[in-house]
């Protein structure tokens, strides 16, 4: 007997999502630190940096390119899609999130990380583009 | 993604800092994906317990992760690529001995326990063989194990679920290195020596054959290097005298054709007889089709005082006697014989009528009561 794709399946799906995008959030702000405060104090070789941003581009991408392959799935993203307006939520929402977010992900492998003043302009414009995301407690 | 990447399991992220490759994991709650400074998405998928212990040992051991009970939490690293790669483990407390478990999944496939043995005290660390170290040792003596990973996605479970807690303080991926970058070793085949001249371009350098070198000498017109067949003199020699454009496949007979070309403007399919025909085209502007019996038209012609143009016969001979010796031109014929007889007679009608006068008297009445000789 085929299990039936309800709410409940959606639900998860949605917090995962939450999960998702919220830690990336997270994770753009919490590595452009790290990545600037290594530049800054040159404790990491140049090379070294450029290869772990472009690496965590390459990341980012999947996790945004996850989203989009749901997207793709008709019948189970009108089911997410209805859970999301049932508490309120529009499809306008993810849209503004994604945009900036797609921003930096596609536009940090091609960035030019030639030195390590240009890692930290890199960094600050990422910074400048990602606000602190909201939490009930420090992060 | 890249590797290495190292997790530092503890409570906060600033009580240590991390040495390169090395994030740090303070999150008690279920966080994957999140993507480390390193460029992994990494994180638990179930939840644990943190603790700081002490910034005296390494960093990498400054805290840990644990779960107590039965209860088992995963943590997950995505790796690359599919593949071989090492992992290095710290299990311990610094603070306290512990119990030990920790098995490594290929998604849900167990790759085996790397860790199965509680610490004798603390300051003491399981590495990835299960070996104990000290907090000062296991730095610079923690011993690596390798796995070989059909997915991308590794798993490490911390527990055990016939209870005693697990504890984990350090979890280390690298990949392990597989791939050839010396000169290709295999042993090189006749064919490889084949390969390697057409990729070089270069002189041949293969043990030649027979048939490279017709195909060298075709490739580079250069002089002709293979070992020459009888027949290859025939059309060697007519190419190379560059006198003519022979290319067909030449013949024994041909060397015959290009000497008859050569002296003469003879261009027929030539035959043997023809030299003798060319001979007779030299000496004169004989242009029939010339046949061996010409050899006395030729004479007659060459010896003659007058131009004989007709389809001579060997009568003619005798008629060309005639011819030479008086100024004769009617069509003569066997009867002329007896006129000549009495070539002293120049009038021909005279002599006619000494033959008519033969015939009006019955030449043998006349001749019978006189002798025929004594009448003439």
């Amino acid at each position: 007997m085929a299990v039936p794709y309800t709410r409940l399946q959606a639900l998860k799906l949605l917090l995962q999502i939450e999960r998702n995008l919220n830690g990336l959030q997270f994770d753009f702000r919490a590595n452009a630190t790290t990545w600037k405060a290594a530049a800054q104090a040159q404790s990491i070789p140049r090379a070294t940096l450029e290869a772990q941003m472009n690496s965590a581009a390459a990341a980012y991408q999947a996790r945004l390119g996850w989203l989009g392959t749901l997207q793709a799935n008709g019948a189970v993203w009108s089911v997410v899609a209805d859970l999301w307006t049932t508490i309120g939520g529009t499809g306008a929402e993810f849209t503004d999130l994604m945009t900036p977010f797609n921003a930096v992900a596609d536009g940090l492998g091609p960035a030019d990380k030639g030195t390590y003043a240009k890692i930290i302009t890199v960094c600050n414009q990422i910074l400048a583009t990602i606000d602190v995301p909201p939490s009930l407690w420090p992060e | 993604m890249s590797l290495p990447q190292g997790i530092d399991f503890r409570a906060t992220s600033g009580y240590v800092t991390d040495p390169a490759d090395h994030t740090y994991e303070i999150s008690i709650t279920a966080n994957y994906p999140r993507t480390t400074a390193q460029g992994n998405n990494v994180g638990w998928e179930t939840t644990s317990d943190s603790r700081n212990r002490s910034t005296s040992p390494d960093a990498r051991i400054a805290g840990i992760h644990r779960t107590t009970g039965t209860t088992v939490t995963t943590y997950r690293i995505d790796l690359p690529a599919t593949g071989d790669y090492k992992i290095r483990l710290a299990a311990g407390d610094y603070s306290y001995s512990a119990g030990i478990k920790v098995e490594i999944f290929d998604t849900t496939t167990s790759l085996g326990i790397i860790a199965d043995t509680s610490t004798t005290a603390s300051q003491r660390f399981r590495d990835a063989t299960d070996a104990e170290h000290t907090a000062a040792n296991w730095p610079a003596n923690n011993a690596s194990v390798t796995k070989t990973f059909a997915s991308t996605i590794l798993r490490a479970k911390v527990g055990d679920t016939a209870g005693g807690g697990g504890v984990i303080a350090c979890l280390y991926v690298e990949a392990a290195s597989t791939t050839h970058t010396a000169a290709y070793p295999d042993s090189a085949t006749p064919v490889d020596t084949q390969t390697a001249t057409l990729i070089t371009a270069t002189a041949l350098g293969e043990s030649a054959t027979a048939l490279d070198a017709i195909s060298a000498a075709l490739v580079t017109s250069a002089a002709y290097a293979e070992t020459a067949a009888t027949a290859d003199a025939y059309t060697a020699t007519l190419v190379v005298a560059g006198q003519s454009e022979y290319s067909d496949t030449a013949t024994a007979l041909d060397a015959i054709t290009a000497a008859l070309v050569t002296s003469t403007a003879w261009a027929d399919a030539a035959v043997p007889v023809d030299s003798i025909a060319a001979a007779l085209v030299a000496q004169s502007a004989y242009a029939d089709s010339a046949a061996p019996a010409d050899s006395y038209d030729a004479t007659l012609v060459s010896g003659g005082t007058s131009s004989y143009a007709d389809q001579a016969t060997p009568v003619d001979a005798y008629t060309a006697v005639f011819i030479a010796r008086a100024d004769y031109a009617d069509a003569c014929t066997a009867q002329d014989l007896y006129a000549g007889a009495l070539a002293g007679e120049a009038d021909p009608a005279l002599r006619q009528s000494i033959y008519l006068r033969l015939a009006d008297q019955a030449p043998f009445v006349r001749l019978s009561d006189q002798s025929p000789i004594a009448k003439l």
